[in-house]
């Protein structure tokens, strides 16, 4: 890191931890804002501790544990077929439905898969 | 304010490929890409991992990893020796756990290219152009499109903005029976400078995809969509360029939809910044949607920068390590593709480009095509003249009878009239041993489609034998036929006793209606001109 040797405290403003409040969907009080900003200000210092670290020679680990590949065979198995829902099961813990569709409010802009 | 001088056309593009693996990408719950469950009731095609309820564990899907690695190889991507699982949040009810898995900073393939193939004057892949350009030991110049990336993740379910059959309702309704599907996404270069260009990769593209058998690629159910990123290079009167703001046109689900956005962005665009002067910033981007009704683009949600869908490792699964090994193995089974068969069918068979460029069209009918010419070389044909007959037999009965049953709505392909592939190696030994005429081949190809499932097995000899399509070697018979003709056109026999030749034709005719098909013409014809003293 080219700024390793210059931390800096972060200090997050109350406008930044409303938007990641937004994105999260939570709903925070002032005080609750307040809060988070000094919690989150403690998480980002230690970043900045961790960035001080020499780890020029250190593989970057994607995966604690050191496993690899738990791969499924492309089949239905018995023991999956035990755990199929269908459309009953989904209306018992959907708020509203329409025969077998989910009944969700209505959605802005007619956007289906946004994200996919 | 300088004038715009010139316009260039900048595309790159983003395709989503449903793959048609039987089970979903992290769970196997019945994948609705597949054949077998395209037309699922809504919400059957769900479980705990679909619906991401407590406790529920994801578990990747082998064949789709091997299948995209299939396309990535067919890309001339690199494939990751490792690369792992990102969760997107991402909170719309078409995904209900809330995020949705992909690959975000270790894409499975990467760093790949394509050389752009021509397009024919119907607007399809040319692949006669290539394969007659190699044959003759040319090539012809083609763009190069780089592949960024074609990554792995899981599709979202879809969400009904008015009931199926019309009903008003109050809100969304929401289907997951596609949450969850496997779906590759390939990212390109912003390489394409015309919007034929970009149509004729998105057509190469589903040929590939559907011949290493990584999805049905039926446009109309969704199972490719295409997303072009479009800008303009403006060159300006004063000398200066300057660059539009990158369009995302989202969803587009058909060949004509991606011309359309594309040539519709490049007229509007320059307009666009002569009235607002907006230009290419980071952070500039817009999304809009195509309107297939009106033919434009119109302004979607403004879309999350990516520092917004806090993308951050999966917990849940581990990464997948691709050894050189496994890709050599995959790329071992990599089926061969359409360019390649293309040029070995005009090389190996002599099929004219015509014939080789429409039977590598679609992969399970050159699939057939190989089985019946293996299946006649078994039954004693040379290998030549079994591609020659199987080429006539499915390019000529074939077509013909696959275009009667064919509607707008559904295309019938040759490999799926009900005839074998054995049964038309059968047809074409007949044929090959002079045993039935062609008319009777024909007719013979078509009584084995209309047979279906009863003719499954049924021995095309017997079939022939059973509507006396063998030809008779009664030499009594065909004299009795012969004479009979002659006794009955004496004017005509005349004719052809005075050297009138030609006129033997309808004499041969007639002769032929008397056998029933079962004569060869050109025996009768000897025996009739022999017997007019011209043999």
């Amino acid at each position: 890191m080219s700024d390793a040797d210059q931390p800096t405290p972060h200090q997050l403003s109350s406008a930044e931890v409303r938007k990641v409040a937004t994105l999260a969907r939570l709903a925070l009080s002032d005080e609750q804002i307040e809060n988070a900003r000094h919690q989150l200000a403690g998480v980002l210092a230690l970043m900045d501790q961790l960035r001080g670290l020499d780890l020029a020679d250190v593989e970057p680990m994607t995966h604690p544990g050191g496993q690899v590949n738990r791969l499924d065979d492309d089949a239905p198995s018995a023991d999956h077929q035990r755990t199929v829902l269908g459309p009953e099961a989904l209306g018992r813990i959907a708020p509203m439905t329409d025969g077998p569709f989910v009944v969700i409010p209505k959605v802005i802009g007619g956007d289906d898969g946004g994200g996919a | 304010m300088p004038e715009i001088a010139h316009v260039e056309l900048k595309v790159g593009l983003e395709v989503h490929v449903e793959l048609s693996t039987r089970t979903k990408m992290f769970t196997r719950a019945a994948n609705v890409a597949h054949a077998d469950h395209f037309d699922a009731e809504p919400n059957t095609l769900i479980d705990p991992v679909v619906l991401g309820l407590p406790g529920a564990l994801p578990v990747m899907n082998r064949a789709a990893v091997e299948r995209s690695v299939m396309v990535g190889l067919a890309l001339n991507c690199r494939i990751a020796p490792m690369s792992r699982w990102d969760r997107k949040s991402y909170f719309y009810p078409d995904l209900p756990k809330n995020y949705q898995i992909s690959q975000y900073q270790l894409p499975l393939c990467f760093d790949g290219s394509v050389e752009l193939p021509p397009m024919s004057a119907e607007g399809k892949v040319n692949y006669a152009a290539i394969a007659e350009a190699s044959e003759a030991g040319g090539q012809l110049a083609r763009t190069r499109i780089g592949i960024i990336r074609a990554h792995l993740e899981e599709d979202a379910g879809k969400l009904l903005h008015e009931a199926p059959g019309g009903h008003a309702i109050e809100g969304t309704l929401a289907d997951y029976n596609r949450a969850g599907t496997p779906l590759l996404e390939i990212v390109t270069q912003p390489d394409f400078r015309t919007s034929d260009e970009v149509v004729v990769f998105c057509r190469w593209l589903r040929d590939v995809c559907r011949f290493v058998g990584a999805t049905e690629g039926i446009l109309q159910r969704g199972h490719m969509r295409f997303e072009p990123n479009i800008n303009c290079v403006l060159k300006l009167s004063d000398g200066r360029t300057v660059k539009t703001p990158i369009v995302e046109i989202k969803n587009l689900n058909s060949f004509k939809a991606v011309q359309g956005a594309i040539e519709y962005e490049l007229r509007e665009q320059p307009g666009r910044w002569i009235r607002d002067g907006r230009e290419m910033t980071p952070g500039s981007k817009t999304t809009r949607g195509w309107d297939d009704a009106r033919n434009e683009t119109f302004v979607q949600r403004e879309k999350e920068e990516a520092d917004d869908y806090r993308y951050f490792l999966d917990p849940d699964l581990l990464p997948v390590v691709m050894s050189v090994e496994a890709v050599e193995r995959i790329r071992a089974a990599l089926p061969e593709l359409p360019l390649v068969r293309a040029t070995r069918y005009l090389r190996e068979y002599g099929l004219s480009p015509k014939e080789a460029a429409a039977l590598v069209e679609e992969r399970d009918v050159c699939l057939m095509y190989d089985a019946a010419i293996e299946h006649g070389v078994s039954l004693g044909l040379e290998r030549g003249r079994a591609a020659k007959l199987a080429a006539n037999a499915i390019l000529q009965s074939g077509a013909k009878r696959a275009n009667e049953r064919s509607t707008p709505e559904r295309a019938v392909l040759v490999s799926g009239l009900g005839i074998s592939s054995e049964q038309i190696a059968e047809i074409m030994v007949l044929r090959d041993r002079g045993e039935i005429s062609a008319q009777s081949a024909d007719e013979l190809f078509g009584l084995l489609c209309e047979m279906g499932g009863e003719a499954m097995g049924a021995s095309p000899r017997e079939v022939a034998t059973r509507r006396g399509m063998l030809i008779v070697r009664d030499d009594a018979a065909l004299d009795k036929w012969c004479d009979q003709v002659i006794a009955a056109n004496a004017k005509v026999a005349e004719d052809v006793r005075s050297g009138k030749l030609q006129a033997v034709g309808r004499l041969v005719g007639e002769a032929m209606k008397l056998a029933g098909g079962s004569a060869d013409a050109k025996t009768v014809r000897e025996t009739l001109l022999k017997k007019l003293g011209q043999g």
